[in-house]
């Protein structure tokens, strides 16, 4: 392998570190106050679809980006709603929403493109080369080299980090997710923050799956998400709800699956399809590795009702 | 026991025609996404509600939609009355295919009434053993079921994925698949389409009524779900019923592959379990995972199913909007659900 090889290999792990860590900061952001949105693998879907279509159509990044940050409010409406408002079971929620999202997107495909025997393609997001920084010898093509939605990725986790960290006001948040009840008598408005944060993390999920198909792949496809959001879900609880934490996470599972694609061509002995099952496979065992120093927001899953005893 | 106020015949008319404008609603936005598709919504709904009963075939078709359907409903269903989401119903189904496929290719020359009930048994008990995983996972580590199960779906995808191109390869055939099981290996057909598997979806349907609602395990398991602080302090082994149900519900799975395998394909096929993982999460929610509902909600979606293929054959519809309406139609019933104990 020579320089240039390896360079763009490495350089692929922050490429595919952005729909991880998009999904799992969605993931987060909503499980702070105390609402488990498992629609991911769905809302990705779907606004990988939105965003393909309109940046195919437009010639627009941005308005691809937007339309699949939009296509993943619409979606945290319907949660929020019926989650929050509704109080119904935020797990059959999720599922429920994962099913219909899937359809969504899958539909919006098929009734604007069709089927076609080879599929329309995008050119990928242009790279954006930092003067001086991206001329240091292997960290400068890897790090500084990026699209502009990698290094907005990396800003949005900062931002969330202090947002919720440093602040007073992240602290009333995440004491929304640790027990509402309390929150409430403080005065803060426990159903409006619900319904924001649930409304922004699906939206950042939107956002991973249109990086997906524009940073990505450059096409659509119905398998385009293949897992990437329930995987999140697993970096979410690795990364201890905590954004910078994901960061890491996300970088974990974006090497392990460039990992994959370099094995694959090289040719190893193995067959291809147990590589293809590497990331879950070690999904499975972070997942029991965490297990024992798991964090979760205290409230996570359980709708707030103002009138209902115990707690 | 607690004392529940009889329900009487008006409040389950009353029940049913709040669900009956649930399903309705549901339908009412299919028929805006037609609009807007420019489609003839009217036509688009006689095709879905009757292309079922307008020919013999495409009965049995229904019926072959059926049995999986019903039966990973079932799978889905054990572990709900635990609280338990088992979303890896794909991939216990998958692995009864796997089981299934594995016995009938290489147990030739046997007698049907040996191979079969064989074949079947080896299906369920590889759906268990792939449901075992999260089970486990569940009782050591506490991982969250949902997670766990959907990763071993993915995992089993790349297995069929390898079998089908493996050494059992039907190497005539352009899509992943094995070579056809022995012909004693196949279940037997009544009368001139339907096979014998619809027949075990009735029997089980039986059988788990009685298993979740009038056995010791079924109450304990349905404590455990309803209030586990609870069943704990009534000496109810929860952490232990909760993965018991998972392994269940994975047994069930497999056998609907296995059937699958031996009814209707005849080998194991990639991409055979089609979308009827999501279908069965949606009939078992609404069914309330009581297996007596689940017959028919389980049927009212193989229905709508075989009407929306017909729809995308005939008006060029996308066959996602069935599975647009489907999920809607559950988050509808919820909403009237929600509404209702509200007014309450």
């Amino acid at each position: 392998m020579n320089y240039a090889e390896l360079t763009s290999l490495l350089g692929y792990i922050l490429v595919l570190m952005v729909p991880y860590s998009l999904a799992s900061m969605g993931i987060m952001v909503g499980g702070r106050v105390g609402v488990f949105n498992v629609s991911t693998e769905g809302v990705m879907l779907s606004g990988a679809s939105a965003a393909f279509l309109v940046t195919y159509f437009s010639g627009s990044y941005t308005l691809g980006i937007l339309s699949g940050i939009g296509v993943g409010l619409l979606i945290g409406l319907m949660m929020t709603f019926f989650a929050n408002k509704l109080k119904i079971d935020q797990f059959i929620v999720g599922i429920l929403l994962y099913i219909f999202a899937t359809g969504f997107g899958s539909l919006l495909y098929k009734e604007i493109i069709g089927i076609t025997l080879y599929p329309p393609k995008v050119n990928l997001l242009p790279k954006i080369k930092i003067p001086l920084l991206s001329q240091i010898p292997y960290l400068g093509p890897i790090l500084f080299n990026q699209d502009a939605i990698v290094y907005i990725t990396i800003l949005i986790a900062l931002l969330l980090y202090y947002l919720l960290f440093k602040t007073s006001f992240g602290l009333k948040i995440r004491s929304i997710g640790e027990n509402p009840r309390a929150a409430d008598a403080l005065g803060i408005n426990v159903f409006l923050m619900r319904h924001i944060f649930t409304l922004i993390g699906s939206a950042l999920m939107g956002m991973a799956g249109a990086y997906l198909a524009l940073g990505f792949t450059g096409i659509y496809t119905n398998t385009i998400v293949s897992g990437r959001g329930w995987i999140s879900i697993a970096i979410t609880i690795f990364g201890r709800w905590n954004p910078l934490w994901i960061l890491v996470g996300a970088l974990l599972f974006a090497g392990v699956e460039v990992l994959v694609y370099t094995l694959q061509a090289m040719e190893v002995s193995l067959p291809y399809q147990v590589l293809m099952m590497l990331p879950f496979i070690i999904t499975l065992l972070i997942l029991i590795y965490t297990s024992r120093k798991a964090e979760m927001p205290a409230a996570l899953g359980k709708p707030y009702d103002r009138e209902s005893f115990e707690e | 026991m607690t004392a529940v106020s009889k329900t009487t015949v008006k409040d389950y008319l009353k029940a049913a025609a709040y669900y009956l404008l649930a399903i309705a609603a549901a339908f009412g936005v299919a028929g805006l996404i037609l609009l807007t598709m420019h489609q003839d919504v009217l036509l688009g709904y006689k095709t879905i509600l009757t292309t079922s009963f307008s020919s013999l075939p495409n009965f049995a078709l229904t019926i072959f939609k059926f049995t999986p359907i019903y039966l990973m409903g079932l799978g889905f269903s054990i572990p709900l009355a635990s609280r338990k989401f088992n979303v890896g119903i794909e991939g216990q189904f998958l692995l009864g295919a796997v089981g299934a496929a594995a016995v009938g290719i290489t147990l030739t020359g046997m007698p049907g009434y040996i191979i079969l009930p064989l074949l079947l048994t080896v299906a369920l008990i590889m759906g268990a053993i792939w449901a075992s995983v999260p089970a486990l996972l569940l009782y050591f580590f506490r991982v969250n079921e949902i997670i766990s199960t959907i990763l071993m779906n993915f995992i089993s995808f790349y297995l069929v994925d390898l079998i089908a191109l493996g050494p059992w390869r039907d190497v005539t055939a352009g899509h992943p698949m094995t070579i056809q099981i022995s012909s004693s290996a196949r279940l037997p057909i009544i009368g001139s389409q339907i096979n014998i598997g619809s027949l075990f979806t009735i029997a089980l349907a039986v059988l788990g009524f009685f298993i979740l609602y009038r056995s010791t395990f079924g109450y304990e398991l349905r404590a455990s779900g309803s209030n586990p602080i609870a069943a704990f302090k009534f000496g109810i082994k929860t952490s232990f019923l909760a993965p018991l149900s998972l392994v269940l519900g994975g047994a069930v799975a497999g056998l609907a592959g296995g059937l699958e395998v031996s009814g209707l394909y005849f080998r194991l096929v990639e991409g055979m379990q089609s979308n009827y993982a999501n279908l069965a999460i949606i009939v078992s929610l609404m069914a309330r995972g009581n297996p007596v509902a689940l017959l028919l909600t389980s049927f009212f979606f193989s229905m709508i199913e075989i009407g929306a293929n017909a729809m995308q054959r005939t008006m060029g519809t996308p066959y996602e909007i069935a599975l647009i309406t489907e999920s809607l139609m559950m988050l509808f019933v919820m909403t009237v659900d929600a509404i209702r104990q509200k007014r309450r």
